[in-house]
């Protein structure tokens, strides 16, 4: 299930600015808000979870640290996301072995999500997941990526393009490569086999 | 929302659209009633619009990892660090005045913990017997059988010690932070016969027996002072997962934590070893239980049992050996006989 996100612009504004003038409290805000969010955010590039705490670790220290010179981002949890992500892939490198020569192609990390498809009752919708999973396993790392921030993270082109450094184009054509890949695979003819089979759930969902 | 333009988009085209996106992560209750009325008035056209929506649901339907364990505990090592380098950076252009008062405060210190010398507790357990203590600061300690703890009755401002015999699993408190002022890091120190572990807000294993610690890393960070070895080796910083055994006057051997339960099972009362020898296994019951134990032959010691034993009981341990390795283990009061 997706983590409940409580995203209260107003007063992550408010914890940012006050953070920013050196309280302590704010910053603990700040932190406790994101936490769970960044965890799950880096438990998608590695699984090693002391790394992704010295992440956080790092990150928000540094925050403290460089608070004077902080601008106001317009998405605080983004401006985390982009940070940690940084870390993460700033860390794993160092633990390389091999330089990755095709830059240009796929970054040297894996991007993976996990699907929970113990816990869904229903066959029809069991069987959805087990194509669309296998369907995700066919993408690139990057494309992994940008359709977990659009379809989990819920965030436009130019916030997905923003926290992956890539220009709007790029990621537009990346996303756009990447849902034909998912469509491909979970063909719409199964697809409406399986909307057959849901179709009685809809007519009792109306009927109550 | 209206969903009458989507009648005519392709599949691609809906899982690139950012209102449809957002209406299926939200499902507010006015757009869900719009959404069956669409498909009640479109039976045919909505079924593109339909997969779309199920697409994007099944993949959000995902496993999260948000490590809630480490919330805290990760806040405290940010805290420390933050105090620290606090108070590295005031160590510059100091008048003089300071520090003469520094010297002053120093002295004061030092007489103040002259006289707390005299109010130390002391806490000893016996074997089998676990006590949980919890020290002036609110930090957490749990004592297993056979060992003995040492500490101030009342902590002065910046400066924790206490002294260790025996094995004991540690929980220590981050110092509590009045909003807009940090204090400077408080030190919290164990001391053992061979080192000192110097610590900010952690949990961490120490095991000191028969002149032999082992010290396990599960959180936070430590740093160790060894206090027989060579200058090279003085000093050592842990990391999460590390683990460091030092006997007398070896160079302390580092390598990491295999089975970071195994090492704390002891706390809640679990016998759990890997792939033990029965030389191990003796050397628990000895220590921490204070049973003797005679074994018939010597060689015996040798014998392993592979995998993993996880036991509430020393009876069951018991049970357990003579069944695998096929011995005879006979009790009699606190005397062990363990025979082909």
């Amino acid at each position: 299930m997706p983590i409940k996100k409580v995203l209260n612009i107003d007063g992550d504004h408010k914890d940012w600015n006050s953070f920013k003038s050196g309280n302590w409290e704010a910053y603990g805000h700040i932190y406790d808000a994101h936490f769970k969010l960044l965890s799950n955010y880096g438990f998608k590039f590695t699984k090693d979870v002391a790394l992704i705490e010295d992440c956080i670790h790092d990150l928000f220290v540094n925050l403290w640290q460089k608070r004077a010179q902080l601008g106001n981002p317009p998405s605080v949890r983004n401006y985390l996301y982009k940070s940690l992500r940084n870390s993460i892939f700033r860390k794993l490198e160092r633990g390389q072995k091999f330089v990755n020569l095709n830059e240009e192609d796929e970054y040297a990390f894996h991007f993976e999500v996990s699907f929970d498809t113990l816990l869904i009752e229903d066959e029809a919708k069991k069987e959805l997941q087990t194509k669309l999973k296998s369907a995700v396993k066919t993408l690139s790392a990057r494309q992994q990526e940008i359709i977990y921030l659009r379809f989990y993270e819920g965030l436009s082109y130019d916030e997905a393009a923003e926290i992956m450094n890539l220009n709007v184009s790029s990621a537009y054509k990346l996303l756009y490569k990447a849902v034909g890949k998912l469509q491909q695979r979970v063909k719409l003819a199964e697809l409406m086999m399986i909307l057959c089979l849901l179709a009685p759930e809809y007519h009792l969902s109306r009927i109550n | 929302m209206d969903f009458s333009k989507y009648v005519n988009y392709t599949c691609e085209r809906l899982l690139n659209d950012d209102d449809f996106i957002c209406f299926v992560i939200e499902q507010k209750a006015s757009d869900m009633h719009n959404w069956e009325k669409f498909q009640e008035e479109n039976p045919y056209k909505s079924k593109i619009a339909v997969s779309a929506f199920e697409t994007i649901s099944s993949y959000r339907e995902q496993e999260v990892f948000t490590n809630d364990r480490s919330q805290s505990l990760v806040f405290d090592r940010i805290t420390a660090t933050v105090a620290l380098e606090k108070t590295k950076i005031k160590r510059f252009n100091r008048p003089l005045f300071f520090k003469a008062a520094a010297v002053f405060v120093l002295a004061m210190l030092s007489t103040f913990l002259y006289f707390n010398y005299w109010h130390k507790q002391t806490v000893e357990t016996d074997f089998g017997n676990i006590r949980e203590i919890t020290l002036p600061d609110g930090s957490e300690l749990i004592l297993n059988g056979n060992s003995k703890v040492r500490y101030a009755s009342n902590f002065s401002d910046g400066l924790r010690e206490v002294w260790l015999s025996g094995e004991a699993l540690f929980k220590v408190k981050h110092i509590n932070i009045d909003t807009n002022n940090i204090k400077p890091g408080e030190k919290f120190i164990v001391h053992c016969d061979n080192m000192d572990i110097e610590v900010l807000g952690t949990t961490f294993n120490v095991k000191n027996r028969h002149k032999k610690t082992t010290v396990g890393l599960l959180t936070g960070k430590i740093r160790i002072d060894f206090n027989d070895v060579s200058e090279e080796y003085r000093q050592l910083v842990l990391a999460p997962g590390d683990l460091v055994k030092h006997s007398a006057k070896s160079v302390p051997a580092q390598q990491r934590i295999a089975n970071a339960q195994q090492l704390t099972a002891w706390a809640s009362r679990q016998l759990m070893f890997q792939d033990a020898t029965l030389d191990e296994m003796i050397a628990v019951l000895q220590d921490d239980f204070g049973y003797e134990v005679m074994l018939g032959d010597d060689k015996l010691k040798q014998l392993k049992v592979e995998g993993e034993i996880n036991v509430g009981s020393v009876k069951e341990l018991l049970r357990i050996l003579s069944n695998t390795l096929h011995l005879t283990v006979k009790t009699n009061n606190t005397t062990i006989t363990i025979t082909e």
